[in-house]
């Protein structure tokens, strides 16, 4: 999916797009952290399928979250086929693939299951958090959490001149392309990525001068700060919101410290 | 009052590359100047002089009579807005709010102060609303806007534009001249500008430095310089259309004048004259 389409879907219009980014960062920041502690499968299912609901409530089609699901439910599926193999004492059943005999354990199976709804159920939380809310708020709300100034200004940087060196790349690919660049044999064709690569790694140091002349330009020294991002307070409904959803999240932790 | 002068101002890159070469130039307050040149000429260099972003290698930059170096880039930085030919190098921030707020959060200017000014340099190039909006997302006609505006907050006293219409499409070009005019005639803002566009010139400058190879080759208004149509040829640039096609039907005896007409309003007047 390209970047510029997950800024437009960020910035669509919905009652998950219109709930405060401030407070849905931080309360999705933490069902993901909860969803990784969660040890029983049934509380994993549960808050999965709370997580599915809200991708409902963002009225996109189901394609973006299967798209977003795709590369970690295969590492998902890999890690359950080896937890599964690998980890336990009771047996449930055996494969044999010619001179190798695989043993599934019971003790595997309930862990991989586990560890597949724990890494569904985060990217599914993750993914609807960057659906509906866009990169800056995140970043912004981050900064606000106390995360380090430096890191949040880098990720800002990255994420605001990756559009412009993707489509640099993407450019100058089509040029070679136009150019017959794919009859080539593929160590060639691979030396003519390479050679974007390089070229992208170089045009970036160049840009950076650029940007920093710029900055220099309107009195940037070491005592730089940013404005602040947020100029309006919480709404009340928002923080209300807030405390539900972190209410939930506080019951599943304990039922799970209880259970 | 001379807001920039350059005595005799060279400057050599450190792989050796001359790019400028003994300049002299002045520049008044409320004056709008353009530095026109082939891709090369050094227009870019010469604007980097007048930030402090470069420092020449000899001759002197003053700015308001405060020579170009480390102690006095505070006071030259706020006297200098300089907007850049690509936008995408300049607005760098998360918002647009962010980005205008930068220089002025430099110049230690807080609480309703910031957001006055803000407000301000919004409403002058006419995108009010946009505060909060990333700029990557922007049109290049949008991100130019802004980034005249994150200049514009730290009220300058002279723009210096590195291209300015690069770009742009014709409506956008319309626009973004209008805005620097009404900018100098409203705001008493000086206008430094560099262009090889010719068409431009006639509408946006009152005198014209015609740099080339790093060298000030000719100097004067705007119809004093594009009347030297050799040199201007001589140096892969041309004359503006409408002082073309005026060229042309006097050469095939059409047309007599004295001074080329060299924007559509001057041709229209000629014209109507002439078939009066």
């Amino acid at each position: 999916m390209e970047l510029a389409v997950i800024d437009k879907i960020a910035a669509a219009d919905s009652p998950m797009h219109r709930w405060d980014g401030r407070v849905k960062t931080i309360l999705f920041l933490s069902a993901v952290i909860v969803s990784t502690t969660l040890n029983h499968w049934y509380l994993l299912a549960g808050l999965w399928l709370i997580a599915l609901a809200s991708f409902r409530t963002l009225n996109l089609p189901w394609r973006h979250l299967f798209i977003r699901l795709s590369i970690p439910f295969g590492i998902a599926w890999l890690v359950f086929l080896s937890l599964m193999f690998t980890n336990g004492r009771h047996d449930l059943f055996a494969v044999t693939l010619g001179p190798i005999r695989l043993t599934a354990y019971q003790e595997g199976l309930e862990l991989g299951f586990l560890v597949v709804l724990r890494i569904m159920a985060a990217v599914t939380i993750g993914s609807i958090l960057s659906f509906s809310t866009p990169m800056i708020e995140i970043l912004e709300t981050l900064r606000l959490c106390k995360v380090p100034n430096v890191m949040i200004d880098l990720a800002a940087m990255m994420y605001r001149y990756v559009f412009i060196l993707t489509e640099t790349s993407h450019n100058m690919r089509r040029a070679q392309l136009s150019r017959m660049g794919d009859s080539s044999s593929w160590l060639h064709q691979a030396r003519d990525i390479g050679k974007v690569a390089g070229y992208i790694l170089t045009n970036s140091l160049d840009r950076s001068i650029r940007i920093y002349k710029a900055m220099l330009s309107r009195g940037y020294n070491e005592d730089s700060t940013s404005a602040s991002f947020f100029t309006t307070p919480i709404s009340a409904a928002d923080r209300q919101t807030g405390v539900l959803g972190g209410s939930l999240l506080a019951a599943l932790v304990v039922f799970n410290i209880i259970i | 009052m001379e807001l920039i002068k350059a005595s005799g101002v060279s400057y050599t890159y450190n792989d050796g590359n001359q790019a400028l070469n003994n300049i002299n130039l002045k520049v008044m307050k409320g004056e709008r100047i353009a530095i026109l040149g082939p891709n090369g000429a050094g227009k870019s260099t010469l604007f980097q002089l007048f930030n402090g972003l470069l420092l020449s290698t000899s001759g002197t930059v003053t700015i308001k009579d405060l020579p170009v170096q480390k102690e006095n880039f505070p006071e030259i930085r706020r006297t200098i807005g300089m907007v850049f030919q690509d936008p995408d190098d300049q607005l760098f921030n998360s918002s647009v709010r962010q980005e205008i707020a930068y220089g002025l959060m430099n110049m230690h200017v807080s609480g309703q102060a910031l957001e006055n000014a803000i407000a301000w340099a919004l409403e002058v190039v006419g995108m009010q609303g946009y505060e909060n909006k990333s700029p990557h997302n922007l049109s290049g006609g949008e991100k130019k806007r802004i980034a005249l505006a994150s200049v514009l907050a730290m009220k300058p006293e002279v723009l210096v534009l590195d291209e300015p219409t690069a770009a742009l499409d014709p409506r956008g070009v319309s626009k973004l001249i209008g805005l620097l005019n009404a900018i100098n005639k409203d705001l008493g803002i000086t206008l430094i500008f560099a262009t090889h566009d010719v068409d431009i010139v006639p509408l946006l400058a009152d005198r014209v430095y015609l740099l080339s190879k790093g060298e000030i080759i000719l100097e004067g208004t705007t119809a004093e310089v594009f009347n030297h149509k050799e040199i201007i040829r001589g140096i892969d640039l041309r004359l503006p259309r409408v002082a073309h096609l005026a060229e042309l039907l006097a050469r095939d005896g059409k047309l007599s004048i004295s001074d080329l007409p060299l924007t559509i309003g001057q041709a229209k007047s000629l014209l109507g004259n002439l078939c009066r």
